[in-house]
C-alpha cells in the first residue's frame, strides 16, 4: 500500500515537473528566437560596416604608397652619388674590418658555446629547470627568519641564496622545512640544496655533499649575566636547552656520554630554547655563535656568552651526495659572490664585521 | 635489522612510558572534572551553565597544540608569575583541561539519554537532585560512557605526541630523534607496533569494563 502511494506521488511530481518545464520552454524558445534574430541583424550590420571601412582603407593606402614611392626614388638618386664616394674609402678599411670581424665571430662562438653549456648544465642539474630550490628552516635568526609580517623570509642565508641564484641565472624558490626533516628532504629530492646554517661535521660530510664554508661558526654557551657558569664542564648538575638535531644538541650529548651530568632539554625551534632561559627554566643555552650574537643583541644586558667550542663548525651548503655537477655550479657561484664583494657586504650587514668570512673565499677558488 | 630494533627498544620503551603516564593521568583527572562541567552545563542556573559552556567552547574550539604551547611558553610572557617550571606539569594541565571539555559533552549526552522516568521516580521517592545524580543517574550513565571515554583515551594516547614542542620525550619524539640520528625511517615500524600494542591493551580493558557493567542489560 505504502509503495503504491509513493510511486503515485513520484509519478505526479514528475508529471508536474515536465509540465512546468514545457511551459517555460515555450517562453524560453520565444526569447531565444528574438535574441537570435537580433544577433543575426547585428552581425549583418557589422559585416557591411567592415566592408565599407576596408574599401576606404584600400583607397587611402594606394594613394599613400604612390606618394611614398616618388619621394623614395628621389632620395635614392641622391644617396647613389654619396655612396660612390664612401665606397672608395670603405674599400681601404675593408681589409682591416674583415680581420677584426673574423676574430669577433670566433669569440662569439666560444661564448655562445660556453653559455649554452652552462645553461644546459645548470638546468640539467637542478630539479626544476631554471629554478634553484633551496631547503631552509625559516626560524633561525639572524640566518633565516620571517619578517614582522610573518611571511617574508629575511636573513643572512636568505640573502646569500638570493645572490647565488642571481649569479647562476636561476630563479630562487625557498622551501621552508622543519629542521629535523631537512636532511631527509635533500636526499629525497625535495630541493636541490640546503642553505640553512648547516654546520660542517664529519658525519654530515660522509652522508651528504657539503660545499666549502661560507661563514665561520662554533657552538657557544649562553647564560644569564649573573650566572656562575664559565665553562661547559660547569653545566654539571645544571640544565641546558638546545634546538634538537643541531650540532649543539649533539655536542652536549657527547659530553653527557663522556660523563657530564647535565639535564638536556631539546626543543623544536631555537627561540624556544631562549624562551626557556628567559623564563628561568634552564640554566644555559647551547647554540651556534651566529644565533647567540643575534639574541644577545636584543638583551645585551641580561645574558652573556661564556664558552666557545674549540672545534669550529663553519657553515656550509648541503647537497645530495653525488650531485657533483650542482656542486661545481654552486662553487663557481659562491666564488663569484666572494670576488664581487657581496659576501663581505652581507657579513658586515648581519654581523658587523668581515671576520666571519675571513679566509673562506679560497675554499671556493676565489681570491 | 632485528638487532637494530633491539638496540632502539630501551629508548622507545622509555618514550612509551612517558606517553602512557601522561595519558592515564590526563584522562582520569579530566573525567572527574568533566562530570562537574557536564552537570554545570545542564544546570538551570545561568551562573553555573554559562561559564561551563564557555569553558567547553574554548577548549574544544582551539587546537590542543596551541593550548600546550600557550600554557608553557605564552603564559610566562604575559606575566613571569605564570611560569610553570616543569614541562611535565604544564603538559598535564593542558591535557586535563582539554580532555575535560570533550568528555563533558560525552557525559552530558550520557546523562540526558537516561530515561526521564528515572528522574521522576527519584523525585517521587523524595531524593534531592544531588542524591538522584549520585545514586541513580550516574551509575547508569557509566555503562553508556565506556565507549566514548575509551575512544577519548585512545585519542589522547596519540595526541600526547604533541608534547615534543615543550621538550618532553614521548614515544613519537624518541622515534623522530632515532630516525634523524640513524638516517633511517625503519624505526617507525617498531614504534607503530608499540602504539598498536598499547592501544590493543587498553581496548581490551575497556571491553572488559563494558562487559562487567552490562550485566543487567
Amino acid at each position: 500500500m505504502k509503495k503504491k502511494l509513493l510511486s503515485v506521488v513520484l509519478a505526479g511530481m514528475m508529471v508536474a515537473a515536465t509540465l512546468s518545464g514545457c511551459g517555460s520552454n515555450t517562453k524560453e524558445t520565444e526569447a531565444v528566437t528574438e535574441a537570435a534574430t537580433e544577433a543575426v541583424t547585428e552581425a549583418a550590420t557589422e559585416e557591411v560596416t567592415e566592408a565599407a571601412t576596408e574599401a576606404e582603407t584600400e583607397e587611402v593606402t594606394e594613394a599613400a604608397t604612390e606618394a611614398e614611392t616618388e619621394e623614395v626614388t628621389e632620395a635614392a638618386e641622391e644617396t647613389e652619388e654619396e655612396t660612390e664616394e664612401v665606397t672608395e674609402a670603405a674599400e681601404e678599411t675593408e681589409e682591416e674590418t674583415e680581420a677584426v670581424t673574423e676574430a669577433a665571430e670566433e669569440t662569439e662562438e666560444e661564448t655562445e658555446a660556453a653559455e649554452t653549456e652552462a645553461a644546459e648544465e645548470v638546468t640539467d642539474y637542478t630539479l626544476k629547470e631554471g629554478v634553484l630550490m633551496v631547503g631552509m628552516e625559516i626560524g633561525y635568526p639572524p640566518m633565516e627568519y620571517f619578517d614582522e609580517d610573518g611571511a617574508t623570509p629575511i636573513g643572512f642565508d636568505v640573502e646569500v641564496a638570493t645572490a647565488l641564484a642571481d649569479v647562476l641565472g636561476l630563479e630562487l624558490e625557498l622551501v621552508d622545512t622543519a629542521w629535523d626533516g631537512i636532511f631527509a628532504g635533500v636526499t629525497t629530492d625535495k630541493y636541490d640544496c640546503i642553505i640553512s646554517s648547516v654546520s660542517y661535521t664529519e658525519d654530515r660530510n660522509d652522508t651528504y655533499l657539503l660545499s666549502s664554508a661560507y661563514v665561520a661558526n662554533a657552538p657557544v654557551i649562553v647564560v644569564p649575566n649573573d650566572s656562575e657558569i664559565a665553562d661547559i664542564m660547569d653545566l654539571e648538575g645544571m640544565s641546558v636547552a638546545v634546538q634538537m638535531e643541531t650540532t649543539a644538541d649533539y655536542l652536549i650529548q657527547e659530553y653527557i656520554e663522556d660523563g657530564l651530568d647535565t639535564d638536556l632539554r631539546q626543543y623544536e625551534k631555537v627561540i624556544n630554547a631562549f624562551d626557556e632561559i628567559k623564563a628561568g627554566r634552564v640554566d644555559a643555552v647551547c647554540t651556534d655563535s651566529v644565533v647567540a650574537s643575534y639574541y644577545l643583541g636584543d638583551d645585551a644586558s641580561d645574558y652573556k656568552t661564556v664558552w666557545q667550542s674549540d672545534e669550529k663548525e663553519p657553515i656550509v651548503i648541503c647537497m645530495k651526495q653525488g650531485n657533483d655537477a650542482l656542486a661545481e655550479m654552486i662553487n663557481e657561484g659562491m666564488a663569484e659572490l666572494f670576488e664581487n664583494g657581496t659576501m663581505a657586504e652581507l657579513a658586515v650587514k648581519y654581523f658587523g664585521t668581515e671576520d666571519v668570512i675571513d679566509g673562506l673565499a679560497e675554499g671556493f677558488g676565489a681570491e | 635489522m632485528l638487532n637494530r630494533i633491539i638496540l632502539w627498544m630501551p629508548q622507545l620503551l622509555k618514550g612509551a612510558r612517558t606517553t602512557i603516564i601522561i595519558t592515564l593521568i590526563s584522562v582520569s583527572i579530566g573525567l572527574v572534572l568533566a562530570v562537574f562541567l557536564a552537570l554545570g552545563k545542564m544546570s538551570k542556573h545561568k551562573i553555573l551553565s554559562a561559564p561551563c559552556s564557555a569553558y567547553i567552547f574554548f577548549f574544544r574550539g582551539t587546537p590542543l597544540l596551541m593550548q600546550i604551547y600557550f600554557i608553557y611558553f605564552g603564559l610566562p610572557q604575559l606575566s613571569p608569575a605564570l611560569t610553570i617550571q616543569s614541562a611535565f606539569v604544564a603538559a598535564l594541565i593542558a591535557y586535563v583541561l582539554n580532555t575535560a571539555a570533550y568528555l563533558a559533552e560525552n557525559i552530558r549526552a550520557g546523562i540526558q539519554s537516561i530515561d526521564k522516568g528515572q528522574f521522576e521516580a527519584s523525585k517521587a521517592l523524595g531524593l534531592t537532585y544531588g542524591q538522584t545524580m549520585r545514586l541513580v543517574i550516574i551509575p547508569q550513565t557509566v555503562r553508556r560512557l565506556i565507549p566514548p571515554v575509551g575512544n577519548e583515551f585512545i585519542m589522547v594516547l596519540k595526541d600526547v605526541s604533541l608534547v615534543a614542542i615543550i621538550g618532553l620525550t614521548d614515544l613519537t619524539k624518541v622515534t623522530r630523534a632515532i630516525s634523524s640520528s640513524s638516517a633511517t625511517a625503519l624505526v617507525y615500524i617498531p614504534a607503530m607496533i608499540l602504539y598498536l600494542i598499547i592501544t590493543a591493551f587498553f581496548t581490551f580493558i575497556f571491553n572488559k569494563l563494558e562487559n562487567k557493567y552490562s550485566v543487567y542489560q
